[in-house]
C-alpha cells in the first residue's frame, strides 16, 4: 500500500516537473489564466454587467484547468507513446491506472494553480471585487472538482491510448465543452438537449458548485437548487468516471492492446 | 533449470484498412516458434527486420498475447499470470527512446525504481551504483536531453536493472552506438549474466551475438529456422569461403550478368556510397575469384578471399533477403 502511494506521488511530481519543463505548459499554467481573465473581464465590463467577478475568475480558471486535464490525458499519453515509455509503464508492477492517476493528479494540481492565478490577477490586476460567501463550501467544491476532473481525465486517457490522433481529438473537444458547461453564461439559456452534453462532464457541475460556494443565496442563473445538489452531482460524475476508467482499462489494455495488439505506437 | 519455455508460439496481427469498406488482412508475425532458455544463459534472437523478434519479446514481457501456443517465463504463463512475471523481469527497447528526456538521469532511475516498488532505503544505494555502472555519476543531475546517444543508451540499460531482474530482455540495445559505446554496453550485458540474470538479446550485429550469446535462435518470416550455439551455426558455413570485391561503375545489368559466375547465385551487394561491395559465398573460391577479376577488369580495386563467418551462415539461413 505504501509503495503504491509512493508510486502515485512520484508519478504526480515527475509529471508536474516534466510538464513544467515545457515552455508551452508553463505558458498554459502561468499566463493563459491571466489572458483569459483579462479578456472575459473586459467583455463583461463592455456589456455593463454587475457582479461578474465570479464568472471571470471561475470561468477562466476552470477553462485552463480543463485544458490541463485534457492535456494530461491526451497529449501526455501521446508523448509517452512517442518517448517509448508507454510500453514500460504498461508492464510495470504498479498497475497502469495507478500510474496514470498519479500523472493526472500532477497535471490537475498544476491546473488548480490557475484558479488561484485567475483570482489574484482579477483582484489585484483588474480590480474585480469578489467575496466568498462560504469558504468551507469552496474548499469542499475544489476537492470535488479535483476528484471529478481526475476521473474524467482517466476515462479520456484510456480512450486516447488507442489513437494517434489524441491531440486532434482533445483540441476538438475543448470549445464544445466550454460552451456546453456554461462557463461564461448561465446554462439555463441553453437548449435542454445541449445542456445534457455538459452535464455528463464535471465542468458544468464544478461551475455550479463553485458559484454556490462563492455567491451563496445571491447566486443567479443556476439550474441546481443548492450547493449540496451541485456538490453531489460533481461527486457522482467523478465516481462514475472512476468506475468507467476501471472498466475501460480492462477493455482497452486486455482486449485491445494485449489481444489485438492495437497499442498505437510508432 | 528452464527460465523461459516457448512452445508452438504463434501471433497473427489483423490489419484493417479502408474507411467505408473495411478490409481485413491477417499477417502471420510468428508461427510455431519453440525454444527454451536456461537460467543464467544469454540467448540471442537474430533475424531480419520484421522477422518476429520484437513480437516474441513483447509476448514474453506480457505486453502482447499469443494467438496460438504457450509461453512461460519463470514458470508462469504470460497470458494468465502477467502480474506474477512483471516484478521479476525488465526490458530495454533499443534506440534513444524509453527515457524521460526532460528529467535528469537520476530522476529517471528514481521514478522507475518507485514503479518497481523499490524501497527508498534500497534506492539510495542502488541508484548511485547503477549510475556508476553506466558511467553517468558525473552527469546524474543533468537532463537526459543533454546526454549523448551512448549515455542515453547506457542509462536505458541500467534503468532496466532497478528491480534486479531475474530475466532481462534486450531488444537491439546497442543499435546506433559507436564502437566504444557498443563495447561498453556489451560489457554491461556480460556482467549481468555473470551476476546470474537470464538475458534475451535481439541484435543485428553478428559479432555482438557471437561474443555474448551461449545460443542463438534465428527467426525468419516468423519461423525459427535455426537454433544452436554460435560455433555450431558457423559450421553451417563450413567449407564455404567468401569472395569479395569492391567495385565502381557497375550498372544493374552488369551486376545481374555476374550471377552466372560459379557459385554467384547467392551473391550479395552492399552499397558503400559510390562504390559497391560484392560478396559471393562459394566452395570454389579460387575459380570464382579468378572469374570475377576477369569479368570486372579495371572496375574492381581488389578481389579477395576470406573464410565464412556467422554473418555468412546467417545470410545463408535467411536466404539473403530481408
Amino acid at each position: 500500500m505504501r509503495s503504491t502511494l509512493r508510486a502515485i506521488l512520484r508519478s504526480a511530481f515527475t509529471q508536474a516537473e516534466h510538464s513544467l519543463a515545457r515552455s508551452m505548459m508553463r505558458f498554459v499554467v502561468l499566463f493563459q489564466p491571466i489572458i483569459f481573465t483579462t479578456i472575459s473581464c473586459y467583455m463583461f465590463r463592455w456589456w455593463g454587467a454587475d457582479d461578474f467577478g465570479e464568472y471571470v475568475i471561475v470561468g477562466s480558471g476552470l477553462m485552463t484547468l480543463w485544458m490541463t486535464t485534457l492535456w494530461s490525458s491526451a497529449t501526455d499519453i501521446n508523448r509517452e507513446r512517442w518517448m517509448g515509455t508507454l510500453e514500460l509503464l504498461l508492464i510495470a508492477p504498479v498497475a497502469f491506472p495507478v500510474i496514470l492517476l498519479g500523472k493526472i493528479l500532477g497535471n490537475t494540481a498544476l491546473g488548480l494553480l490557475t484558479l488561484g492565478i485567475s483570482y489574484v490577477w482579477a483582484r489585484l490586476g483588474l480590480g474585480v471585487s469578489i467575496t466568498i460567501a462560504d469558504p468551507a463550501a469552496l474548499v469542499l467544491a475544489l476537492v470535488l472538482v479535483l476528484f471529478s476532473f481526475v476521473g474524467f481525465a482517466l476515462v479520456l486517457a484510456h480512450l486516447f491510448m488507442l489513437s494517434r490522433q489524441a491531440n486532434v481529438i482533445a483540441n476538438g473537444l475543448s470549445f464544445p465543452i466550454y460552451l456546453a458547461s456554461g462557463l461564461y453564461f448561465p446554462l439555463t439559456i441553453l437548449p435542454a438537449w445541449f445542456r445534457c452534453i455538459g452535464l455528463c462532464t464535471p465542468m458544468a457541475w464544478a461551475r455550479e458548485a463553485i458559484r454556490w460556494a462563492v455567491l451563496g443565496e445571491a447566486a443567479t442563473g443556476l439550474w441546481t437548487t443548492s450547493f449540496a445538489s451541485a456538490a453531489t452531482g460533481l461527486a457522482v460524475v467523478g465516481l462514475v468516471d472512476f468506475v468507467l476508467a476501471f472498466v475501460l482499462f480492462r477493455l482497452v489494455f486486455e482486449r485491445k492492446i494485449r489481444q489485438a495488439g492495437q497499442l498505437a505506437v510508432a | 533449470m528452464e527460465t523461459i519455455r516457448v512452445t508452438d508460439l504463434g501471433r497473427i496481427y489483423v490489419i484493417e484498412s479502408g474507411f467505408w469498406r473495411r478490409k481485413r488482412k491477417e499477417v502471420d508475425a510468428l508461427s510455431q516458434v519453440t525454444f527454451s532458455v536456461a537460467g543464467g544463459e544469454i540467448f540471442g534472437l537474430l533475424g531480419p527486420n520484421g522477422a518476429g523478434k520484437t513480437t516474441t519479446i513483447k509476448i514474453l514481457t506480457t505486453l502482447l498475447l499469443p494467438t496460438t501456443g504457450t509461453a512461460e517465463v519463470l514458470g508462469y504463463d504470460v497470458a494468465r499470470k502477467p502480474t506474477a512475471i512483471r516484478p521479476r523481469i525488465n526490458v530495454v527497447f533499443g534506440g534513444e527512446r524509453t527515457l524521460y528526456w526532460r528529467l535528469t538521469g537520476r530522476d529517471n532511475l528514481q521514478y522507475f525504481a518507485d514503479l518497481y516498488r523499490v524501497s527508498p532505503r534500497r534506492q539510495r544505494e542502488l541508484i548511485g551504483r547503477l549510475l556508476e555502472q553506466a558511467g553517468l555519476t558525473e552527469a546524474a543531475d543533468r537532463r537526459v536531453e543533454t546526454y549523448s546517444k551512448g549515455m542515453k543508451q547506457r542509462l536505458s540499460i541500467v534503468r532496466a536493472l532497478v528491480n534486479n531482474p531475474e530475466v532481462l530482455f534486450l531488444d537491439e540495445p546497442t543499435i546506433g552506438l559507436d564502437p566504444v559505446g557498443a563495447q561498453a554496453a556489451r560489457e554491461l550485458i556480460a556482467a549481468l549474466a555473470e551476476g546470474g540474470a537470464t538475458v534475451i538479446l535481439t541484435t543485428h550485429y553478428m559479432l555482438e551475438a557471437e561474443l555474448l550469446c551461449g545460443r542463438i535462435g534465428i527467426i525468419n518470416h516468423g519461423r525459427l529456422v535455426a537454433l544452436d550455439s554460435p560455433a555450431a551455426l558457423k559450421r553451417l558455413a563450413v567449407g564455404l569461403s567468401v569472395v569479395e570485391a569492391v567495385t565502381a561503375g557497375l550498372s544493374p545489368g552488369d551486376l545481374e550478368s555476374l550471377r552466372d559466375l560459379p557459385g554467384a547465385g547467392a551473391m550479395q551487394s552492399v552499397s558503400l556510397g559510390a562504390r559497391l561491395l560484392l560478396q559471393i559465398p562459394t566452395v570454389t573460391p579460387e575459380a570464382t575469384a579468378e572469374a570475377l577479376s576477369e569479368r570486372l577488369g579495371g572496375r574492381a580495386a581488389e578481389v579477395r578471399v576470406r573464410e565464412a563467418n556467422l554473418e555468412d551462415a546467417y545470410i545463408r539461413l535467411v536466404g539473403g533477403k530481408s
